[in-house]
């Protein structure tokens, strides 16, 4: 018997010149980790690499795929998943906690505002411009009035770190944020591969989510009585997110419904079942808010519920997220959070915006153009990655493009400086060694009677080397995100 | 209130993922039985080969892709080629996007094991694995692979509404194959049943006891193999799992629980179909059935069970043509 060899990931890693989640220096873990450390030192030279095929083959097996947007043979593959788990500890979570809750209630108030008194509008914090020329913004919401007054039931912001380990909100994402089934199988997996370090090092669970969306959905239901009839309304086994569609809707008990299950019927919403019509109480919509109702907004969808809206109107159905709450994902609007959270808190944002540059502003836009070599831009209402210029790894042909395109439309372009993006190591495939990669977080809010964040959330990895895009759809993957107990604190 | 509450949109999605799976289950039986049978009496073998392929009532579309019925292209057709909606591919691929838009309803166990068989044939490689030289492991790993598929259902899908449509999907895909089973090998039978007295080879009557049924306690129950008998076995006999009547006591048996309904009762057409059905076959002889004729006698049985499968998608699937609104 030879000795085991001693496990050379630890010492050989080198986190660089960037703010890095685990490391504090090369070979040298945070101390806080430490616990996370010894078992990654413990472990055989291959076994990591065992543990982590056996982890892909399980979510193969278990068809937790999505498909690429326009690939032909609409081929479907696992969601790339790395083992080494993402850890923040406790006093770092309890800001970033902090700061969701009090920007989700900024927030939900602007959007209530905007579709009610406008308040904000006629205070000219910000200009009507802005929100009305924002592709998120619906006409057909003016006047309505949502149970508790809550628009955004679930919503996920795009938060990351600099290079200082500062937190910056990304992008608010409050239409139908998606990702939570893998938080939820991540912790699953992982739980099977590294089973005595959870308890060791105080991870907080998050596997109470389905059960906390449920209280969140039957806290806005008109019927208050026994236990609502919930739906998640699909769009079919066709869109990229079905499995979570349909992993949430078994988790809750709910039913899965496509809009040709629903009809209304006598005043009510109904789902067609082998048992004539059954009214339903609240709809937890993953289709685009536009397609809700064809009768109220686009006439040609065949996804949605022709009347929905006017049951919604007579307070006999509650809709999770509300229609119209997109008009606040919007990247301008978005650069005027900050002044939302003054104005309706009279707070001070707890976690910042990334410095933004309206190309609708004639001396910042004449700055984005001056700078596009340095600049991150982006489609006002871009999403998943596409639509952007990176402007340090952009060709000159690219940057002229942007130019272009700015110019013809200033209010469809906003700029950021480019971060330093914090990384996280993650195991080579090829050899026992793991390398330094960019990475977000994604963490996920409830607001029903009252406002819930999930400890940790989604932490989305760029696997590719240097690369500063996370979206699954640009070949990024994920992370189990560990987040600490307080020292002593018991749950 | 939210109680025991089937969607009819998933309601026709577990028939039909209940009928696909179990299609594929008959189809390599068949395909299993043929090329055992093929080992043995290599001269029959290009009129067996070409019977599969009217059991499916495929055989047009297969002589537009290919140019001769050999074993091996048979075996591509009808296990492989996806352009053949009834191979075990296409079928298992049906399946699985049934179930996928079922998720809810179906077992993670079910799901996940259902879905490994789809990969698993699916990314076979039949060059390199010398599949036309000995389909027998693969065939029989997708038997196993069915076997645990309905372990799991049986084992943990909760008796709701859901359940009576596994079942009414399994055991109207059954019938469906028995009898056209017994049509297409109907010309085995011919000789001994008109009583031209011609020696028909045991082999190949034993091929057809397995491919639709087991032939051990044929004949333990039987004794030798006579046509009679198979007649008596396949169609009447209420023991055997696999007979016509058994699938369609079942059936029948589902519908009444989902409808509520006591045997010899029925609210909707669909209960009084299969409820005529059922008598029929359990006071039915062989003796009438020689008399009428098997292949006439045969062709009635299926129009009857195609007419339960509209009535039951009248009553169940078609949820614009119901009329009980409650809300």
């Amino acid at each position: 018997m030879t000795p085991p060899t001693s496990n050379p990931i630890i010492p050989s890693y080198d986190p660089e010149a960037f703010y890095d989640e685990l490391f504090s220096a090369p070979g040298i873990m945070r101390p806080e980790f430490m616990t996370l450390a010894e078992k990654l030192e413990k472990m055989q030279l291959g076994e990591l690499t065992g543990r982590q095929q056996a982890a892909e083959r399980a979510l193969m097996r278990m068809g937790i795929t999505f498909q690429v947007y326009g690939e032909a043979s609409r081929a479907e593959k696992v969601f790339p998943f790395d083992i080494i788990p993402r850890v923040i500890s406790a006093k770092d979570w309890e800001v970033v906690e902090r700061g969701l809750r009090q920007r989700i209630t900024a927030l939900n108030l602007f959007v209530q505002d905007v579709y009610g008194e406008k308040k904000i509008l006629k205070d000219k914090i910000i200009p009507d411009w802005v929100v009305y020329s924002s592709s998120g913004y619906m006409q057909g919401c003016e006047g309505l009035k949502p149970p508790l007054g809550v628009w955004c039931h679930i919503s996920g912001s795009d938060i990351v770190r600099d290079g200082k380990g500062q937190f910056f909100v990304l992008e608010d994402n409050l239409r139908c944020p998606s990702g939570v089934s893998y938080v939820l199988s991540n912790r699953q997996v992982m739980k099977r591969i590294f089973p005595e370090v959870f308890s060791k090092m105080g991870v907080r669970p998050v596997s109470d989510y389905p059960e906390m969306l449920l209280q969140t959905l039957c806290a806005v239901s008109p019927d208050s009585q026994g236990s609502p009839t919930i739906v998640v309304l699909t769009p079919g086994i066709y869109n990229s997110a079905y499995y979570e569609h349909a992993f949430l809707a078994q988790q809750i008990g709910a039913e899965l419904v496509e809009g040709r299950d629903l009809v209304v019927a006598n005043g009510y919403v109904c789902m067609k079942t082998t048992q004539g019509l059954r009214r339903v109480d609240v709809i937890y919509r993953r289709i685009n808010a536009d397609f809700l109702d064809p009768e109220m907004f686009r006439p040609d969808s065949v996804l949605g519920v022709a009347g929905l809206m006017d049951v919604f109107r007579e307070g006999r159905v509650a809709i999770a997220n509300m229609p119209g709450p997109g008009v606040a994902d919007d990247k301008v609007v978005y650069a005027y959070v900050p002044d939302m959270i003054k104005y309706y808190l009279d707070e001070d944002p707890i976690l910042p915006n990334v410095p933004t540059y309206l190309c609708s502003r004639e001396e910042e836009k004449s700055h984005v153009l001056d700078h596009l070599d340095k600049l991150v831009v982006k489609e006002a209402d871009g999403a998943g990655g596409y639509g952007m210029l990176i402007g340090p790894s952009s060709t000159k042909k690219e940057q002229a493009k942007f130019k272009d395109l700015i110019l013809a439309n200033p209010r469809g372009y906003i700029a950021q400086p480019t971060l330093s993006l914090s990384r996280a190591p993650v195991l080579m495939s090829d050899a026992e060694r793991m390398e330094g990669r960019h990475l977000d977080l994604r963490p996920f809010v409830l607001y029903g009677k009252e406002i819930k964040v999930m400890p940790g959330g989604l932490t989305r990895v760029a696997m590719k080397k240097g690369s500063l895009v996370v979206n699954s759809s640009q070949g990024g993957g994920s992370k189990d995100t560990w987040v600490l107990r307080e020292q002593g604190e018991e749950s | 209130m939210k109680g025991n509450i089937l969607l009819s949109r998933v309601a026709e999605s577990v028939y039909w993922m209940s009928r696909y799976v179990e299609r594929v289950e008959n189809t390599v039986r068949l395909m299993n039985v043929n090329w055992h049978l093929m080992l043995d009496l290599p001269q029959v073998l290009s009129n067996e080969w070409e019977s599969l392929l009217h059991v499916s009532g495929d055989y047009e579309l297969f002589k537009d892709a290919y140019s001769e019925v050999t074993p091996r292209n048979v075996m591509q057709f009808m296990t492989f080629d996806t352009a053949n909606p009834n191979s075990m591919l296409s079928c298992l691929t049906s399946a699985r996007e049934n179930a996928r838009s079922i998720r809810d309803v179906v077992t993670p166990e079910m799901w996940e094991q259902l879905n490994s068989l789809y990969l698993m044939v699916k990314s076979y490689d039949s060059g390199s694995n010398h599949f036309f030289e000995n389909p027998h492991e693969f065939y029989q790993e997708i038997q196993t692979g069915i076997l645990h598929y309905y372990g799991q259902m049986n084992a943990n899908i909760y008796r709701g509404q859901s359940w009576g449509f596994f079942h009414l999907g399994i055991y109207l895909e059954r019938a469906d194959k028995i009898t056209r089973i017994l049509d297409v090998r109907y010309f085995l039978l011919l000789p001994s049943l008109e009583e031209v007295g011609t020696a028909v080879d045991d082999l190949q009557w034993a091929a057809l006891l397995r491919s639709a049924s087991s032939m051990e306690p044929f004949v333990k129950k039987y004794g030798p193999v006579e046509a009679r008998a198979i007649i008596e076995y396949l169609l009447l006999d209420g023991q055997n799992p696999r007979s016509l009547r058994h699938c369609i006591q079942r059936a029948d048996s589902s519908l009444r629980e989902l409808g509520s309904v006591p045997a010899g009762m029925y609210n909707n057409d669909a209960e009084r179909r299969s409820g005529q059905l059922l008598s029929e076959l359990s006071y039915l002889t062989v003796d009438e059935i020689v008399r009428m004729g098997l292949h006439e006698c045969l062709d009635d049985l299926q129009l009857k069970m195609n007419q339960l499968h509209v009535a039951i998608r009248e009553r169940y699937f078609n949820p614009d043509a119901q009329s009980g609104v409650w809300v």
